[in-house]
């Protein structure tokens, strides 16, 4: 148990003028690097770091904390706006909020999007403080053989995603998985489908794929059209609309919530794998799925509760064990160790002032980017009226910029193109983008483990029925493989049996 | 030799392209240890599965395909000009290259005047040289300046 006096040292110590002022530029900074695509929180947090040398451990890491968290609904700004995620967990925010865009309701997918992010955050913020190490017991449990098969539980919701698409879906599935395969197998450290070329021996680059994938073939469709994104005046009103139609959805809410922050406990499952998750099973939940995909609020909410609730949840291992929970944990963890602040059981009581700092600056920041979100996000909106002539090349110059200062590299350039070619190509074909994206990024973590468990069971594929965990997510797996294709026929057995 | 209509789909070329291009690395997958081979083994086997079931249902089942796609289509397809399209691409390639030869903030002029001359609308030249002018020095201040990203590092041009 934490003494109360550490935890009230942290809070005040949150709001010093200085801290205050470098909470508040994180925020501003996380919101542009999260609008600009392709600048996530790890590379937002990595362009920032230049300016907390000299700062106290404490200060550092609020300014840090502002970029990690405002960079999430930045990222939900240019996917529900133009399309664009600004990261790749706000891809599961454009599936709906996007067609609301373009329906007139951006203003009301905006306002969604802060509300439920603002929820995510401040209910992840108080879990991560109070139930930090119980949570990163249970995450603990999860073996090799576990995380394999909760990687293709969590693929198996391409079923219901593509469900209308089978064929291309399945197709789009293994174009993923196959592009998870390039690079440098992580257990035996064999070079895989790289064709010679060095620059793909750390794998198929994520953040320059994703760019390509939604950025640039987004910039080939606009200008084609030659017209503004949204023709429709946004209206004032929409915002509140949004913050209202939010709690209209309590139990997409709470299980939204549930789904991130427990995904965000559990090393390696990233943000978007959440928000895919938390988006998958309202699909599922709903009564009308067709909805889904053109501008559902729920779409909207879950996405954004996931992700949001997600972002805490990858704090959980990263504090607690040292693991993180994501790529934005990741850099996270090192500027945590840099500024001398080292992770672990102990890290709650020895550098307890500045950890509960941190939560107190996430808690504010939540707050604020809500206010944010329901007062100045209309002037955002306004981007949906610009001339395409204009915001065309802004989308392409900060794209390309996003997938070069990674690595200062043209050879990623190269690829963003290829990508943007892709995405094109399957978004005027009917092929899903989602189950590529989906792939991609859990294929690593399922053969990662796949093969760590075997190795462990000397070959033997009992390991994957050996715990009841196992036995759980072998069931869930299956039955949401099945239950898409089942439940119309289940429908129509009910309808004639009546 | 006239080649049916069929033979000229973009889908079937493209999951033509991709069931010879999953073939071939299924082969080469061959030559990895063994237990780096089974993942992607695996998964190419998948797609290959998949995409010869597509191939047989388009050719001689199309009926099949129809029901499970057709609509999907339908609502996908975007009315777009192809002149435009292609234009884009060139200006995207173009701004790269000039990028490559002279530093990526050259990217930023490129791309603007590229759009504002090929796909821009008349008259409106005001608005989007300001709009030009006003990135590029937010590139220069930010990015260069204050950030220190290697914008100005280029193949004609390095002053980094």
């Amino acid at each position: 148990m934490v003494p109360f006096d550490i935890i009230f040292q942290g809070i005040a110590a949150t709001f010093t003028v200085q801290n205050l002022f470098l909470l508040l530029l994180g925020l501003i900074v996380g919101v542009v690097v999260g609008i600009l695509p392709g600048i996530g929180p790890a590379a937002g947090m990595v362009l920032v770091l230049p300016f907390s040398v000299g700062l106290q451990a404490t200060s550092a890491l609020v300014l840090m904390s502002g970029v990690y968290l405002a960079s999430s609904y930045g990222g939900s700004v240019s996917a529900i706006l133009v399309n664009t995620p600004g990261e790749s967990a706000s891809a599961a925010t454009l599936l709906d909020g996007y067609p609301m865009t373009q329906r007139g309701r951006g203003a009301e997918a905006l306002g969604i999007s802060a509300t439920a992010g603002c929820l995510g955050a401040v209910f992840g913020v108080l879990a991560l403080a109070f139930t930090a190490p119980l949570l990163a017991s249970l995450a603990l449990r999860f073996g090799p053989a576990e995380n394999c098969l909760l990687a293709l539980f969590a693929l198996s919701v391409i079923s219901a995603i593509v469900k209308r698409n089978p064929i291309k879906g399945l197709i789009s599935a293994c174009i993923g998985l196959v592009l998870a395969t390039v690079g440098a197998d992580e257990v035996s450290n064999s070079i895989r489908f790289t064709f010679g070329l060095e620059a793909l021996e750390d794998g198929v680059p994520f953040v320059q794929t994703m760019i390509g994938l939604f950025a640039i073939s987004q910039v080939l469709t606009l200008s084609e059209q030659n017209q503004t994104i949204s023709s429709v005046e946004l209206a004032g009103s929409g915002f509140l609309t949004g913050f209202k139609t939010t709690f209209k959805h309590p139990l997409t809410l709470l299980r939204s919530f549930i789904i991130g922050l427990w995904i965000g406990a559990l090393p390696a499952a990233g943000r978007s794998t959440a928000s895919f998750m938390a988006y998958a099973e309202e699909i599922r939940a709903a009564k009308d799925k067709s909805q889904f995909g053109k501008g559902n609020p729920v779409g909207v909410i879950a996405a954004e509760m996931g992700n949001n609730a997600c972002a805490m949840g990858d704090l959980i291992p990263t504090l607690s064990l040292g693991i993180p929970g994501s790529v934005g944990a990741a850099v996270f963890l090192g500027i945590m160790i840099i500024f001398g602040v080292i992770p672990g059981h102990k890290v709650f009581i020895e550098q307890g002032k500045t950890i509960y700092a941190l939560f107190t600056a996430f808690f504010i920041e939540s707050l604020l980017i809500l206010a944010l979100g329901l007062t100045y996000a209309k002037y955002f909106a306004k981007i949906t009226l610009v001339r395409n002539d204009l915001i065309v090349p802004i989308i392409l110059v900060f794209s390309l910029l996003g997938s070069y200062a990674i690595q200062n590299s043209f050879f990623d350039l190269l690829i963003t193109a290829v990508f943007g070619a892709l995405g094109y190509f399957m978004n005027k074909h009917g092929y899903s983008p989602v189950p590529l994206v989906l792939a991609l990024v859990l294929g690593p973590m399922l053969e990662k483990n796949f093969q760590r468990a075997l190795i462990m069971s000397d070959g033997s594929y009992s390991i994957f029925a050996s715990s009841g965990i196992s036995l759980v997510l072998v069931a869930l797996t299956f039955f949401s493989l099945i239950y898409p294709y089942l439940s119309p026929l289940l429908k129509r057995w009910r309808i004639r049996s009546r | 030799m006239l080649i049916p209509k069929k033979f000229k789909e973009p889908v079937f070329l493209f999951n033509g392209f991709l069931l010879g291009a999953f073939i071939v690395m299924h082969h080469q997958a061959s030559r990895f240890p063994e237990r780096a081979q089974k993942f992607p083994k695996f998964v190419l086997g998948l797609g290959i599965l998949t995409l010869t079931l597509w191939m047989v249902a388009y050719l001689f089942f199309p009926a099949l395909l129809k029901f499970t796609e057709g609509q999907a289509e339908k609502e996908d397809e975007v009315a777009g000009n192809r002149s435009r399209y292609y234009w884009s691409w060139f200006c995207i390639a173009g701004s790269i290259v000039v990028g490559y030869l002279f530093g990526f903030m050259f990217v930023v002029p490129a791309a603007f005047l590229s759009y504002g001359l090929i796909l821009g609308e008349k008259g409106k030249w005001v608005s989007l040289m300001t709009v030009m002018l006003a990135m590029t020095l937010c590139f220069y201040i930010v990015f260069y300046r204050t950030l220190h990203i290697p914008v100005l590092n280029g193949v004609f041009l390095n002053i980094d």
